[in-house]
């Protein structure tokens, strides 16, 4: 089913356009992001079911101008029904006290308007918002009483939400206009036994609708068996190990160890270490690594970022070498770089940063038996709960909800919960000895910026054979 | 649409029971300052209006009422909301969740107005600023920061009669300092709120963070450790206590999810006197500087300050009214912050015994559902009997479950993010790997 542009946006396309054509005459730049996505959310926990809106649901707009250099933008989702004149009056006004409040900010080179016009719409399968609420609550219901039915299974609950992206991008030279829908679903669970306390979760997410709750319909039992491994589970004895990173893993590692690193804005802060080291090899030669809105469909995907720039493929590691990083447009600037289409925001009212899409490793050759086989005593690691960057100084933690014991090729049977992995950047990803030939991206998570600034974004890849601290 | 033309649809919709509407007006100001000079500035000026309604049944002799919410944007004309309120009327419709009243129009007490009030938020932006910059410490710098300044006007109303209102300030404030050591640059990232001009606590927050940036660098790797106890202060020692807070809500208590019980102690069956300070818990409605005070929750329930625990005894649980009535308790409301009163010993006392003490991490979390706490360390202290030393890498792993029978509170209080509470913790159990 095709993803209908925004009826809303559609109406204000033509105030818009005079409004820019109005305030180009006052600023240097001027630009417009117009958003109105819409989604529902459903959930069914122990005794209730629930239906609301997720997170990100949005209306409203970005003006961003540029004066003598400098750059200011201003928020807004009240236009009212005054005029385009005197919208733009009212939008150019705050800008310009906005610009008054900067006197003494550091000038940027012109912003580029280079033309461009084109509209996106994406498709997904089952539009929830036409279906109406029963088979979705319905289905998630019965993923959670079946759950509920699990040995020691103390708490589920099973949720759906779906947002369908409706953004329009209006400047002198560029009309962009797109509309495509996401959807995830998770099944979380809780299990105790006395003091023995464990959680985990099974999710799927895509550019797809309704069909997103497929994925959990069948595992219930699963997940069951999983919460009960973990509460049985024990701690790692701290140490450096041979590990096996499941593609949830491995994609998280991509995410942090470069993708967050290599995001210009934070070269412009001289925040990065990864600055010093394009065309020098960071990882073992069979390591290739990507990000990019283009060339893979999911949550990260979009035809234009959040600064009106065509969203791209950007090869970040070729062969072991850092040969690029992702940019938004104000940090490209700043460096003399091209955008790169990463120029993201949580909402029209918060600033844009340089953010991943979909990251991930590209496949290798071996196999996951060949990579068990090739471990005399290690962990495989799964679950993903977090990660966290540490550009400047290339440090990496990931946090996995379960480690599995592999001694002389072979599971042992026991288990690890939590698993804290650390280790130095460049010394994991140099490690990397198999990398399966596999390539799955899941989007079932959000990325912050810092402690702020939620995107959606996918990871992924293959399976990867490094070497790890755990604790 | 205006609140007018929105009462009027509700009322058309006859599946429609009860409603609730939350509207939130905000007007900020954001500088953005990259080492020592402002890179952009941005303002907000936005309306945010969310609507729930409720749609009741009765099967089988039992009362339900289903409940959804939506966002009703204010560019958004009289029949773009007539099908936005029947689809949500439709949604409520098909939940059947066990009925519960929403809150009547109650007295409720204003809390004090912010000292931000009666200026505009632009006019503070150069006064914060200049505040945050004039934290000094030797050998370490402001690398990039991020302010924003918002003032927030709530309304709540419903279909009982509550039609409140009350304006509110938040600033935010996120930074990096950095600092050079043998090892090279290193760097450390904070944010946190407040809702007071208090350019003193601003310029000492900074000031605190150019410490700990200062000590990473001349920090030395971590070495494993065994047995050292584990003193956790700030942010961290508010996230691992509000795993407590957190386990007392309403709705993990009624959905499971929550491993404690009112009655039973929150230090588990094996808890010995004197081995442990009991915790005693309030949910909060005002802490003076604290971004989330508020006089009601979003359900439109005065707030006040409630004892959730006492002597380490679960006594009251907190959160959304529906669960308290589910559980067949008397509702306090859903608080944005809390309390742990005093330990009994001081905080040099408990930093006298050889210890480590965690000062920043990369991603310190506590997991609600298992309290498993942990993360990689960037920047901690080691006290070995006699001398005190920076550390920095390796991780620490420990689960609340194993510590909350011998957990160590400090005698001294103050406020963190969103809790006033003990300035230390002491965790006796945890693993320490080291960075090498």
């Amino acid at each position: 089913m095709t993803c209908e542009p925004s009826p809303f946006l559609v109406s204000e396309h033509g105030r818009l356009r005079e409004v820019i054509s109005l305030l180009s005459k006052k600023f240097d730049y001027i630009s417009i992001l117009g958003t109105d996505d819409e989604g529902v959310s459903y959930r069914a926990g122990k005794g209730e079911t629930v239906t609301a809106e997720p997170l990100l649901i949005q209306r409203g707009f970005v003006a961003r101008a540029q004066s003598g250099g400098r750059i200011v933008e201003y928020s807004f989702n009240e236009p009212g029904d005054l005029s385009a004149s005197a919208l733009a009056e009212r939008v150019g006004r705050r800008l310009e006290e906005t610009l008054a409040s900067a006197v003494g900010a550091d000038p940027y080179p012109p912003i580029s308007d280079e033309p461009a016009v084109d509209d996106f719409r994406g498709t997904v399968g089952r539009d929830p918002l036409r279906q109406g609420p029963d088979e979705a609550l319905g289905r998630l219901a019965a993923c959670r009483d079946a759950l509920l039915a699990q040995a020691d299974v103390a708490a589920a609950q099973a949720r759906f939400d779906f947002i369908r992206v409706r953004r329009v991008f209006a400047s002198p030279n560029r009309d962009l206009a797109q509309s495509f829908g996401w959807a995830q679903a998770y099944l979380f669970g809780v299990s105790r036994r006395g003091e023995a306390c464990a959680a985990a979760r099974r999710a799927d997410a895509g550019l797809k609708g309704l069909e997103a709750i497929d994925a959990l319909e069948s595992k219930a039992g699963e997940l069951g068996a999983e919460l009960r491994d973990l509460l049985g589970a024990g701690k790692i004895e701290p140490g450096e190990y041979d590990v096996i990173l499941n593609p949830d893993v491995s994609g998280t590692l991509a995410h942090e160890a470069f993708g967050h690193g290599v995001e210009t804005d934070m070269f412009v802060k001289r925040r990065a270490r990864a600055a010093e080291y394009i065309g020098r090899r960071v990882a073992s030669p069979i390591v290739n690594m990507f990000d990019g809105a283009a060339g893979v469909a999911q949550t990260g995907s979009f035809l234009f970022d959040d600064e009106g720039v065509l969203g791209a493929k950007t090869q970040v590691i070729r062969d072991g070498i850092l040969i690029g990083g992702i940019s938004d447009a104000l940090s490209a600037m700043r460096l003399g770089f091209s955008p790169t289409g990463n120029g993201r925001r949580q909402a029209y009212d918060r600033k844009a940063y340089a953010r991943m899409t979909n990251t991930y490793f590209s496949p290798g050759s071996s196999s996951l038996g060949e990579m068990l086989a090739a471990i005399e005593e290690g962990w495989y690691l799964e679950q993903l709960d977090s990660g966290m960057e540490d550009p400047k100084n290339w440090g990496i933690e990931l946090k996995v909800r379960i480690g599995r014991e592999i001694k002389k090729g072979e599971f042992t049977g026991r288990v690890a919960s939590p698993v804290v992995c650390s280790g130095y950047v460049p010394e994991v990803l140099s490690s990397i000895d198999m990398i399966s030939g596999d390539l799955e991206l899941r989007g079932s998570g959000m990325c912050g910026k810092g402690h702020k600034e939620y995107v959606k974004v996918s990871a992924g890849g293959p399976y990867i054979k490094t070497r790890m601290r755990l604790g | 649409m205006t609140l007018e033309l929105l009462r009027a649809a509700l009322g058309a919709e006859r599946s429609i029971s009860d409603w609730k509407i939350v509207e939130t007006r905000r007007s900020g100001t954001e500088c953005f300052v990259v080492g020592t000079k402002l890179d952009m500035a941005r303002s907000v000026e936005a309306l945010d209006r969310r609507l729930t309604v409720y749609a009741d049944s009765a099967e089988r002799g039992s009362p339900g009422r289903g409940e959804a919410t939506v966002s009703i944007h204010p560019t958004m004309g009289p029949a773009e909301v007539e099908v936005v309120v029947e689809r949500a009327a439709a949604a409520a419709a098909r939940s059947r969740n066990p009925w519960f009243p929403l809150p009547e129009r109650a007295d409720w007490k204003p809390q004090p107005p912010s000292r931000f009030e009666g200026t505009g938020a632009d006019a503070w932006m150069p006064k914060l600023l200049d505040a945050l910059r004039s934290a000094s410490v030797d050998g370490a710098r402001i690398n990039s920061l991020e302010l924003f300044l918002t003032r927030l006007e709530t309304r709540i109303l419903n279909s009982r009669g509550v039609d409140a209102f009350f304006a509110r300030w938040r600033g935010e404030v996120e930074h990096t300092v950095e600092a050079s050591g043998s090892a090279g640059e290193v760097e450390l990232t904070e944010s946190f709120s407040f809702s007071e001009p208090d350019l003193g606590l601003l310029s000492e927050e900074l000031a605190r963070a150019l410490e700990l940036a200062r000590d990473r660098a001349r920090a030395e790797p971590a070495a494993p450790s065994r047995g050292l106890p584990l003193i956790l202060s700030g942010r961290c020692a508010e996230d691992t206590l509000r795993w407590f807070y957190d386990n007392l809500d309403g709705s993990r208590l009624y959905s499971g999810a929550s491993p404690l019980a009112l009655g039973q102690s929150l230090h588990g069956p094996d808890a010995r006197a004197g081995e442990y300070d009991p915790i005693d818990l309030a949910a909060e409605a005002y802490l003076e500087g604290a971004a989330g005070s508020a006089p009601l929750d979003a359900d439109g329930l005065p707030l006040a300050r409630t004892v959730l625990a006492a002597g380490g005894i679960a006594v009251e649980l907190h959160g959304q009214a529906r669960y308290a009535r589910y559980l067949g308790r008397k509702p306090s409301g859903d608080h944005g912050l809390f309390s742990v009163s005093p330990g009994s010993q001081p905080a040099a006392e408990l930093r006298a015994r050889p210890h480590l003490e965690a000062a920043a991490f990369s991603s310190y979390d506590v997991d609600a559902d298992t309290g498993d706490f942990g993360g990689e360390v960037r920047l901690a202290y080691v006290f070995d009997g006699s001398q005190r030393r920076p550390v920095t890498g390796g991780t620490i792993t420990g689960s609340l479950m194993d510590n909350r029978a011998r957990i160590r509170l400090s005698r001294e209080t103050a406020l963190a993010e969103s809790m006033l509470g003990p300035t230390a913790i002491l965790l006796p159990s945890v693993s320490i790997s080291g960075a090498k």
